[in-house]
């Protein structure tokens, strides 16, 4: 009944609310895990594409992260959101990623930094933007991961919230207080 | 920094210098099909419940055979630790075999709970012998605050006998002078044949670095539990009935505010040595879709003998960390005689967020009034608001605003003083006579960092109320820009129900 009421729900575009029945749909229905997936795929993509800088690490980072999903949904625990389960596992892999080539990843440093750059020539059309982007470089690591989970895995406030931990206010605010520095230190560079 | 509201010119801009493609489609694709190919089991669910608490002593672990405790209890394999919580065994658990001390130069750490599960390893160790304070500042190894995501080298990894190293998933943490606890949660499935492993540390937390013996390897040993064993003391898990308040709401009938029904259910009876633990949930029907949380204000139960024995919460008052529906957990401050008793809760507080509930229930120009402070606010100086905001269907009047400093709302509460946030400006506001209501405002200035408030009380206790919010570096000036976050509401209401072994 669940996979039905969750398949209804697929006839129109998912929300936040429709989550929780489509995980549980998935639980007993392998086939409804594709639903999820293809809700899930292009954001955790993205978010390790920003991480790792290349197509090749970053579909092998999303690969690693939804299988584990796919194996691990019998056991994920209905606390929180889906979502922060999912990017949570996406963080481990990346740090595993990291952590397995400390070597190599300083020789994929500079090949990842040409890469960006040739990515961010395509992207960025506009010097303010390019502009803004080395400052969010600039940025400590904790302070880039929150523009990261915002504006490129576009997560809600509380989803973040439940992701690293903190109230969603407070999320809110510390996002907020970022955009206000950068705000800042853009209209100082151009005075 | 400044608190504001960004434009959505600015997001975007902070969203195209981030942007980066995405998945081709062939990929999608690709990987979509090797999911659906993959053979896996999907086994039925089961809930674990959270089994990490803050806590330093050190327990001792008693196993029992598992029998049913109670007509009405269900069977599960669920235990209560004391010190660490509920613990389920799920089949394949395996948990620490002694508890493990290092120490080097004086300062002792020692690995006091290890529990692997399936799917996750939950361990607790403690550290005792560093500085007199505990330091946070740039130059230290790190902190790690209870349920911080963000890791450094205070995070204490595992590493596996293959040598794989895991990072931890959760963190929680108890500190006090030169002694704390922490609860990393590591997300791994470990092997069902290793019985060993070794916790690495980089660093002490919130020691400075130099200051404290580094790079620690702590190796630890693991015994299988035979299935069907629980753990610690045995949890009577009851078959939940809502129960409704046994006194209607106080809203008058002709009132037009909201009066809304909350239900308290039993969900679990621990019996221990010197008290009982009660567990039990809130929920409330046909809710406002901003409703967030139900908190319940006071609780007690009355024994077989007809005495009253206080029940005391083991949480924080976080409203955001006990969604609606979510378990709270009591302990009685004596055991309770044998037989019957009743469980009963006086009031709740019901959490109204319209911004932060998912999907947003309100935008922030909905939640948010002006006034023009002028150039040169003066201590004392009053503006009228008149502006009426509907929260869940309770109106809240925000009759006026008054330039106030910190010497008006300072308490020997606030033990670090005003932190520099000395000027800011008090609200009056209003709602309903028949209601009682506390609420949380933001100054949304993009000139001014506010923050500190003078709301230090969680019960609603007056339909009317003054809230003050105090900023840095004076005043905020000209158009001032103030947004409600959060509106609590008395449930004036009375639950109990009654639990028979």
């Amino acid at each position: 009944m669940v996979g039905l009421i969750a398949e209804q729900k697929m006839q129109k575009t998912i929300t936040t609310h429709d989550i929780p029945a489509l995980v549980q749909a998935a639980r007993e229905d392998p086939i409804a895990f594709g639903r999820l997936y293809r809700h899930f795929v292009q954001p955790i993509y993205r978010y390790l594409y920003s991480q790792v800088g290349t197509v090749h690490d970053a579909e092998d980072l999303t690969s690693q992260t939804f299988i584990t999903a796919y194996e691990s949904l019998p056991r994920y625990r209905e606390r929180g959101y889906f979502s922060a389960w999912l990017f949570r596992i996406a963080r481990s892999k990346m740090i595993d990623h990291f952590r397995g080539g400390r070597r190599e990843v300083q020789l994929e440093e500079a090949e990842r930094l040409s890469m960006m750059q040739d990515v961010l020539g395509q992207v960025i059309q506009d010097e303010e933007a390019h502009h803004l982007r080395s400052l969010i470089q600039k940025l400590d690591d904790d302070e880039q991961e929150i523009i990261r989970l915002r504006y490129v895995a576009e997560l809600s406030f509380a989803e973040m919230g439940d992701l690293i931990g903190k109230r969603e206010d407070a999320v809110k605010k510390s996002v907020y207080r970022l955009l206000v520095r950068l705000k800042d230190q853009m209209e100082s560079s151009h005075e | 920094m400044s608190d504001f509201n960004p434009s959505p010119e600015f997001e975007e801009k902070v969203r195209r210098a981030m942007e980066v493609p995405d998945a081709a489609p062939e990929f999608v694709n690709r990987l979509q099909n090797e999911l659906a190919r993959r053979p896996v089991k999907m086994t039925s669910r089961f809930t674990l419940k959270p089994a990490w608490t803050f806590a330093l002593a050190l327990v001792a672990l008693t196993m029992i055979a598992s029998a049913p405790a109670a007509v009405n209890a269900l069977k599960r394999l669920l235990g209560y630790v004391p010190d660490v919580g509920l613990v389920e065994n799920t089949g394949s658990l395996r948990m620490l075999a002694e508890p493990v001390t290092v120490t080097r130069d004086g300062v002792m750490l020692t690995i006091t709970h290890a529990w692997v599960y399936q799917d996750h390893v939950e361990l607790t160790y403690t550290v005792q012998g560093v500085g007199e304070s505990l330091e946070t500042g740039s130059d230290t190894c790190g902190y790690i605050h209870p349920n911080n995501d963000f890791w450094s080298d205070a995070d204490a990894d595992l590493r596996l006998p293959d040598g794989t190293i895991v990072r931890r998933d959760y963190a929680g943490a108890y500190q006090s002078a030169n002694s704390f606890a922490m609860k990393p949660v590591y997300a791994v499935e470990i092997p069902s044949d290793v019985m060993e492993l070794t916790m690495v540390l980089k660093c002490i937390p919130f020691t400075r670095i130099g200051e404290a013996p580094e790079n620690w390897e702590v190796p630890f040993k693991l015994v299988a539990i035979p299935e069907g064993t629980v753990i610690g003391e045995p949890v009577i898990e009851v078959e939940a009935t809502a129960v409704q308040p046994a006194v209607e709401p106080t809203a008058e009938a002709t009132s037009s505010v909201p009066a809304p029904v909350v239900t308290m259910s039993l969900t679990k009876i621990v019996p221990l040595e010197s008290a009982t633990l009660v567990y039990f949930r809130m929920d409330m029907e046909n809710p406002d879709p901003s409703l967030i949380s139900i908190m319940p204000a006071d609780a007690y139960l009355i024994n077989s003998q007809g005495q009253k024995i206080d029940l005391i919460g083991g949480y924080t008052w976080q409203p955001f960390e006990h969604r609606v529906g979510s378990e709270f957990e009591f302990r009685s401050q004596t055991k309770p005689a044998d037989g019957p008793f009743t469980v009963v809760v006086e009031d709740a507080v019901a959490y109204y967020a319209p911004l932060y509930s998912e999907p947003q229930q309100a935008t922030p120009d909905e939640m948010s009034f002006t006034f023009d402070a002028g150039e040169k606010p003066q201590y004392g100086e009053t503006w009228q608001i008149g502006r009426t905001i509907e929260i869940a269907g309770y109106p809240v009047h925000i009759v006026s605003a008054r330039a106030a400093s910190f010497a008006d709302i300072q308490t020997p509460d606030f033990v670090n003083g005003s932190q520099g946030y000395d000027y800011g400006y008090e609200f009056l506001v209003e709602t309903d006579p028949s209601a009682k209501l506390l609420v949380w405002m933001d100054i949304m200035s993009e000139t001014a960092n506010c923050w500190l408030s003078n709301q230090n009380i969680n019960i609603p206790e007056s339909s009317s109320i003054d809230f003050t919010m105090l900023c840095k570096d004076g005043y905020p000036k000209g158009n001032v820009r103030v947004t409600i976050g959060e509106l609590s509401i008395l449930v004036d209401n009375t639950w109990q129900t009654i639990w028979t072994p």
